[in-house]
C-alpha cells in the first residue's frame, strides 16, 4: 500500500507558509548576537536548505523557528499559531504534535524499539494512532522488517530513516533537519536525502534542512546562505558547485 | 603526585565537582567512623586506670585474671583471682625487697544503715605511710576507716559500730581514721584473713616496695622469675588495671566489639567509597577518553583520577578523623554510664589512631581511585565517546544461578529457631538474613528483568506514556537498577534483622524469667545465707533462696578445635525448685546441692553432658570445677546455660555476698524483714535482667546501627543522583520530541518508585521472613518483633530519599534548554 493522501493534515489554514520567522533577533548576555533581525517566509511543500560557515547563526534559526529556543524579540509562526510567546510546556505540546525532527545524531531512545520509538511522540501527546497509515509510512521508509530491533542494533542509515519516520508519526506541520546526513557515508546520506526530497515532492511534506554540505543542499528546492546572524544570499534550486563557490567566497572575505 | 597532572586533575575536578564532593562525603564518614573503633581499640590496648590505693607500692604480683585460650583472644575473668598466701615468702626472699604486704578486699555490711562498703587489710595502707589520727587497727575488734569512709557512714574516732561479714554481726571500735589513698574500712591483717573466710587463706595481691637506690624493673624481673607463670607482677600504669579488674574485662569487651565493627565497616567503607569513585569516574569519562587521545597514558590517566581522589581525600579525613575522636569520647561516655567501661578509664587520644585511619583511607582511596578509573583509562577516545548507553549484556546466567542458590540455602538458616530454641538459632536467623541479600544483590538484575518484563505486559499500550517508558526504562536498564535496589534492600534488611533480633531475644529471655518465676517476693540488695536463713526459718515463709549471675567458661573441642566459650549462669542456693520453674525436662533441682549443676537443654546438647554426667567448666574468679549435672531444664534464655548450687561457690574458697534472693511465702512477713534489713528492698515481681545491662545493648546497637544506615542511604541517594543526572542528553533528546518536563518529572518518579517498591519488597522479603519465623520460634508471634513503627518507618524513609533525590536531579538536569544539552553532545 502506498501513500495516496498527503502526510500534513493537521493545522488551520492549508494555504500560506508553513513557517514565518519576522525580524526575529536573538541575542546572548555578553553582546552576542545569533540572529539578527531575520525574516524568513518557509512555502508549505517546500524543502528549503539552510547553509553557512560556523557562527553564522544556522543553528540558532532552527532552534527558534521550532520552538526549541525563544528568540530575544520577533515574531516566528507556524502556520498561523505564533511561537514565540508560548510557555516551554505549550512549546513542547506544540512540537510532538506540529513539528518533527532529525538530528545528526539520530537520538532514537536507545531501550525502546525502532517501533516504540516511531509512535513515542504520539503516546507522549495521548493521541491515538491511526494504525494502517503509521504501516504504510513505515513501508515506504523501509523499515517493516526492522521493527523489533533496538537502535542499538541497526546501521547509522536505518536508525536515520527511523528518526525520520518518528518525526512524521504525528504528521507534522513541518519537519526540521539538523545536518541529517553528517554522521552517514555518501551512499547512506544519499538513501536520505532521497527520501527526504521524496516527501517532500510526492506528499507535500515542507521539510527545513540545516547543513554545512554542499551537495546535500543541492537536494534542496531553495537554499539560504547565512552570514553573521542574517541571510547572506537566497538560491533557487543551486548546484553544488555554486554553493560550494558561495561557501567560499565567505570564508575568504571572512 | 607529578604536577603535570595536578593541573588538568584540579580543573577536571572543579567541573565535576559534585562526583567527588560525594567522595569526599564518603571519605568523611567513612574516616569518623573507623576513628572511633580505633580510639576505641586503642583504648582498650592501652589506656590503663591509674592506681589509686596501690599508689604507693612499687610492684603488684596477682593471680592471671585472662583465661588462656588457644589460637583466640583470652578470655578476661570477670572475678578476682587469688594468690596464694605462700608466695609471700617467695617474694620476701628476691634481692632488693624491702617490704612485702598481702591485700586482702571483701564486702562487709553496715548492719545500721545497710551500707555496703569494701573493707581491706590494714597492711598495704600502712606500707603507704599514711596521715593516721589514732592508732592502726589491732585485735579482732578494732576497725580503721579512711575519712571519706568516716563521713559517709558518720562514724568517728572511738565509736563503735556492728558490721555484718556475710551475715555474721561483730562489733568493732573505730581506733583509727587515715588520709590514705582508696577508701574502706580496714582490719589488721590477721582480722581480716579470718573474716574473709577464703579457704588456704589466699589473698588479692601482694603490694612490694623496693628499696632505696634499687631500680624498680629489674626487681621486678626478679620476682618474676621468681614465681610460676600463673601470677602477674605489675609495676607503673600497669598497677591500676590489677587494683580494679573491671578494666580488664572492659577491655576485652571492647576489643571484641571493636573487632566486630571492623569487619563490617571495613567491607561497607570500601564498596561504598568505591562506589562514590565510580560515579565520579563515569561523569569524566569523556574528558578522560579526549586526554587520552591527546597522548596521555593509562597509567597517567589513572594517576590523574587518583590525585584527585587523594586531594579529596585528605580534605575530608582531617574533619572526619576529628569527629571520630569526639564521637569516641562520646561513645566511651555511653559505654560508662551503661557499665561496660569503669569509670576512670581515660580514652586514649593519642594521634596513633587518627594516623591509622588516614593510612589507612587514604590506601583504600588510592585502590579504589585506580580500579574505578582502569576501564576507563583504557579506552580509546572514540570508543568512550560513542559507549552505547544501553547495558548490552543480559545478566550473567552464572550470577544469577548462584544469586538465587544463595537465596534458597537462607531457608533452611532462618527456619532454625524454629526447632532449636538456643542463641546459636539467633545467629543462624541473622546469617540467614545476610546470605539472602548477598543472593539479592547477585540475582538483582535478573529479577528485575522479569518483574519489569511481566509488569510491561500487563500494562501495554492503553496505560500512560509515563508509566509506559518509565516500566521499559527500568527493564532495560536492569543491572543499574539493580544495583540501587540492592543497597537499599540491605540498608532496610539489615535495620529490620538488627532490630528485630535484639528485641525478640530481650522478649524471650524476660518471658522466659517471668513464667519461670514461681516465688512471691524479689529481694534485692547485700544478702547473706545466714540473713536467709533467719528469713526461712520465720513462719510463713516457705523457701528463701538467694542467687546471683555468674558466667562460666567452657572448653569445647569440634572436630579438632578447641574453643573457649563464656556462658551466662547462675549460682543458686539450696531447694531452687520452690522458687524457680525453668522447665525442667531431666533430673531434679531439689538435687542441687554440694559439687552440682543444672543445664539448660541447649548446653546440655552442645557439651553432651546429661544427667549424672560430670562437666569440667572454670568460674569468674578462675578456678576449674567438675560438677555433676543433676538437672536439665529448657528455658535456657531466661536462666542462662548452666545454674550452679552455690555451694560450688563456696566449697571452692568463697564466701559470699548475693544481691537477689527469690522468696515464696506470706509478702507480709517477707516486707517486715526487709524493712528490718537497710538497703534491702522486696518486690513481688520477677527478677529482670538489669535494665542497665538493656540500655547499654541498646545504645551499643543504636550507635553501630544508625551511622551505617546514614552512611548508606547517602551512598544511594548520590548514586541515584548521579545516574539521573548522566541522563542529561537521554531527557533532553526526549524533550525534543514532545515530552513536557512535567512528563518528564513523573516518567522519574515512576521509575524512580519501581526502585523503591523493589527494594522495600526485597528488603522486607529477606528480614521480615527469617524475623518472624525467629518472633514465632521464640515468642509464638509470627511478626518480627521491636516497635511496630520501624517497618513502615524504615520502608517510608527508603522511598523518600529515593523519590528527592531523583526529582531534585531530574529538575537540574531539564534545567537548561534542550537544545543546549543536545548542542554540547554530553
Amino acid at each position: 500500500m502506498t501513500l495516496t493522501q498527503p502526510l500534513q493534515t493537521t493545522g488551520p489554514g492549508l494555504t500560506g507558509p508553513a513557517l514565518s520567522l519576522q525580524d526575529v533577533t536573538k541575542s546572548y548576555p555578553g553582546g552576542v548576537i545569533a540572529l539578527d533581525h531575520m525574516s524568513l517566509q518557509v512555502p508549505r511543500g517546500s524543502f528549503l536548505a539552510v547553509m553557512g560557515p560556523s557562527g553564522s547563526g544556522k543553528s540558532t534559526l532552527l532552534h527558534c523557528a521550532s520552538g526549541l529556543d525563544q528568540p530575544t524579540s520577533g515574531t516566528v509562526l507556524l502556520g498561523d499559531t505564533e511561537v514565540t510567546r508560548l510557555s516551554e510546556t505549550k512549546r513542547t505540546i506544540l512540537r510532538r504534535g506540529r513539528i518533527g525532527f532529525i538530528f545528526q545524531a539520530y537520538n532514537l531512545v536507545p531501550s525502546l524499539t525502532v517501533e516504540h520509538n516511531i509512535t513515542l511522540p504520539l503516546r507522549l501527546a495521548g493521541a491515538s494512532v491511526d494504525r494502517s497509515w503509521l504501516k504504510a509510512l513505515i513501508e515506504r521508509i523501509g523499515l517493516t522488517d526492522l521493527l523489533t530491533r533496538l537502535p542499538g542494533e541497526l546501521s547509522g542509515g536505518q536508525q536515520q530513516r527511523a528518526a525520520i519516520a518518528r518525526s512524521l508519526a504525528a504528521r507534522p506541520d513541518v519537519v526540521f533537519a539538523d545536518e541529517p546526513t553528517g554522521a552517514l557515508d555518501l551512499e547512506t546520506a544519499t538513501e536520505v536525502l532521497t527520501l527526504l526530497r521524496d516527501l517532500v515532492d510526492e506528499f507535500g511534506q515542507t521539510v527545513v534542512m540545516v547543513t554545512h554540505d554542499p551537495a546535500a543542499a543541492a537536494w534542496a528546492h531553495e537554499t539560504v546562505v547565512m552570514r553573521n546572524g542574517g541571510i547572506h544570499r537566497h538560491f533557487v534550486r543551486p548546484t553544488a558547485d555554486e554553493l560550494t563557490a558561495c561557501m567560499r567566497q565567505l570564508r575568504t572575505r571572512a | 603526585m607529578t604536577s603535570p597532572m595536578f593541573r588538568p586533575a584540579w580543573s577536571m575536578a572543579r567541573a565535576r565537582l559534585g562526583g567527588l564532593i560525594a567522595v569526599a562525603c564518603a571519605v568523611f564518614g567513612g574516616a569518623a567512623m573507623i576513628t572511633v573503633g580505633a580510639v576505641l581499640a586503642e583504648t582498650a590496648l592501652t589506656s590503663h586506670l591509674p592506681p589509686d590505693r596501690l599508689a604507693d607500692a612499687d610492684i603488684v604480683v596477682s593471680g592471671r585474671q585472662q583465661y588462656p585460650v588457644v589460637e583466640d583472644l583470652d578470655i578476661a575473668l570477670s572475678e578476682r583471682v587469688t594468690v596464694p598466701a605462700d608466695v609471700e615468702s617467695r617474694i620476701a626472699k628476691v634481692p632488693g625487697v624491702a617490704e612485702v604486704a598481702a591485700d586482702l578486699t571483701f564486702p562487709v555490711r553496715i548492719a545500721d544503715s545497710g551500707q555496703r562498703i569494701d573493707a581491706h587489710g590494714w597492711d598495704v595502707a600502712a606500707s603507704s605511710d599514711p596521715d593516721l589520727t589514732g592508732s592502726a587497727p589491732r585485735g579482732s575488734d578494732e576497725i580503721a576507716l579512711d575519712d571519706q569512709t568516716a563521713t559517709a557512714t558518720g562514724l568517728r574516732l572511738g565509736d563503735s559500730t556492728t558490721l555484718s561479714v556475710y551475715g555474721k554481726a561483730h562489733t568493732f571500735r573505730v581506733t583509727g581514721v587515715v588520709d590514705a589513698p582508696g577508701d574502706g574500712i580496714f582490719f589488721d591483717s590477721d582480722t581480716a584473713t579470718s573474716l574473709a573466710g577464703r579457704s588456704d587463706g589466699a589473698v588479692d595481691l601482694f603490694a612490694v616496695t623496693v628499696q632505696q637506690g634499687v631500680r624498680v624493673d629489674s626487681v621486678a624481673k626478679d620476682i618474676s622469675a621468681a614465681l610460676d607463670d600463673d601470677l602477674v607482677v605489675s609495676m607503673g600504669a600497669a598497677r591500676g588495671d590489677v587494683e580494679t579488674i573491671a578494666a580488664g574485662t572492659a577491655r576485652g569487651e571492647l576489643i571484641a566489639l571493636a573487632g566486630s565493627l571492623a569487619g563490617t565497616l571495613l567491607i561497607l567503607i570500601g564498596c561504598i567509597v568505591g562506589g562514590a569513585m565510580s560515579v565520579s569516574v563515569a561523569s569524566q569519562r569523556r574528558d578522560l577518553a579526549l586526554l587520552r587521545a591527546v597522548g596521555a597514558t593509562p597509567r597517567q590517566v589513572r594517576r590523574l583520577i587518583a590525585t584527585q581522589a587523594s586531594i579529596v581525600a585528605v580534605a575530608a579525613l582531617i574533619p572526619g578523623i576529628a569527629v571520630g575522636y569526639v564521637a569516641a569520647n562520646v561513645f566511651a561516655g555511653q559505654l560508662t554510664t551503661g557499665g561496660l567501661l569503669p569509670a576512670g578509664l581515660p580514652v586514649a587520644v593519642t594521634p596513633f589512631a587518627g594516623l591509622a585511619v588516614a593510612a589507612l583511607m587514604l590506601l583504600a582511596v588510592q585502590i579504589s581511585a585506580r580500579t574505578a578509573a582502569l576501564r576507563a583509562s583504557r579506552m580509546s577516545a572514540t570508543e568512550a565517546v560513542a559507549e552505547s548507553r544501553v547495558e548490552p549484556r543480559t545478566p550473567s546466567r552464572v550470577r544469577t544461578v548462584i544469586g538465587l542458590v544463595l537465596i534458597v540455602s537462607a531457608v533452611p538458616q532462618s527456619l532454625l529457631p524454629l526447632v532449636w530454641r538456643s542463641e546459636e538459632a539467633f545467629m543462624a536467623a541473622v546469617t540467614g538474613t545476610l546470605t539472602a541479600i548477598i543472593g539479592v544483590a547477585l540475582a538483582g538484575p535478573a529479577l528485575v528483568r522479569a518483574v519489569t518484563r511481566r509488569a510491561v505486559r500487563h500494562v501495554g499500550s492503553r496505560s500512560s506514556s509515563t508509566t509506559w517508558l518509565a516500566l521499559h526504562h527500568s527493564r532495560a536498564y536492569a543491572l543499574r537498577t539493580a544495583g540501587s535496589v540492592t543497597v537499599l534492600a540491605l540498608a532496610i534488611g539489615l535495620t529490620i534483622a538488627q532490630v528485630a533480633t535484639g528485641a525478640t531475644f530481650e522478649r524471650a529471655t524476660a518471658d522466659e524469667l517471668d513464667a519461670g518465676f514461681t516465688a512471691d517476693a524479689t529481694i534485692t540488695g547485700t544478702i547473706a545465707q545466714a540473713d536467709l536463713d533467719a528469713l526461712a526459718s520465720e513462719p510463713g515463709i516457705d523457701a528463701a533462696v538467694p542467687f546471683a549471675s555468674t558466667t562460666v567458661l567452657r572448653t569445647s573441642t569440634f572436630a579438632g578445635d578447641v574453643s573457649t566459650e563464656p556462658h551466662p549462669a547462675f549460682a543458686i542456693g539450696h531447694d531452687p525448685q520452690r522458687v524457680v520453674d525453668p522447665s525442667v525436662v531431666a533430673g531434679d533441682l531439689a538435687d542441687l546441692h554440694g559439687d552440682t549443676v543444672a543445664l539448660s537443654s541447649a548446653a546440655s546438647g552442645s557439651w553432651d553432658a546429661d544427667v549424672g554426667d560430670t562437666v569440667e567448666l572454670t568460674l569468674a574468679n578462675g578456678v576449674t570445677v567438675d560438677p555433676v549435672v543433676v538437672a536439665v531444664y529448657d528455658r535456657g534464655l531466661g536462666f542462662g546455660a548452666a545454674m550452679l548450687s552455690a555451694d560450688v561457690l563456696t566449697l571452692h574458697g568463697d564466701q559470699r555476698w548475693f544481691d537477689q534472693a527469690l522468696v515464696t511465702g506470706d509478702a507480709g512477713t517477707v516486707a517486715a524483714w526487709a524493712d528490718d534489713l537497710p538497703a534491702v528492698h522486696a518486690a513481688s515481681a520477677a527478677p529482670t535482667p538489669s535494665d542497665d545491662e538493656a540500655a547499654l545493648e541498646r545504645t551499643i546497637n543504636l550507635f553501630v546501627l544508625l551511622p551505617m544506615l546514614g552512611y548508606i542511604l547517602l551512598a544511594v541517594a548520590n548514586s541515584l543522583a548521579a545516574s539521573t543526572a548522566r541522563r542529561r542528553h537521554e531527557l533532553a533528546a526526549l524533550r525534543v520530541i514532545g515530552m513536557t518536563p512535567r512528563q518528564i518529572l513523573a516518567m522519574v518518579r515512576r521509575e524512580t518508585a519501581v526502585v523503591a517498591a523493589l527494594s522495600i519488597g526485597a528488603g522486607l522479603l529477606v528480614a521480615v521472613l527469617p524475623m518472624s519465623v525467629l518472633g514465632l520460634g521464640f515468642l509464638g508471634r509470627p511478626w518480627p518483633q521491636g516497635p511496630w513503627w520501624l517497618v513502615p518507618a524504615i520502608a517510608g524513609l527508603v522511598g523518600a530519599i529515593a523519590l528527592g533525590t531523583t526529582s531534585l536531579s531530574a529538575r537540574r538536569a531539564i534545567r537548561s534548554s534542550p537544545a543546549a544539552v543536545l548542542a554540547a553532545q554530553d
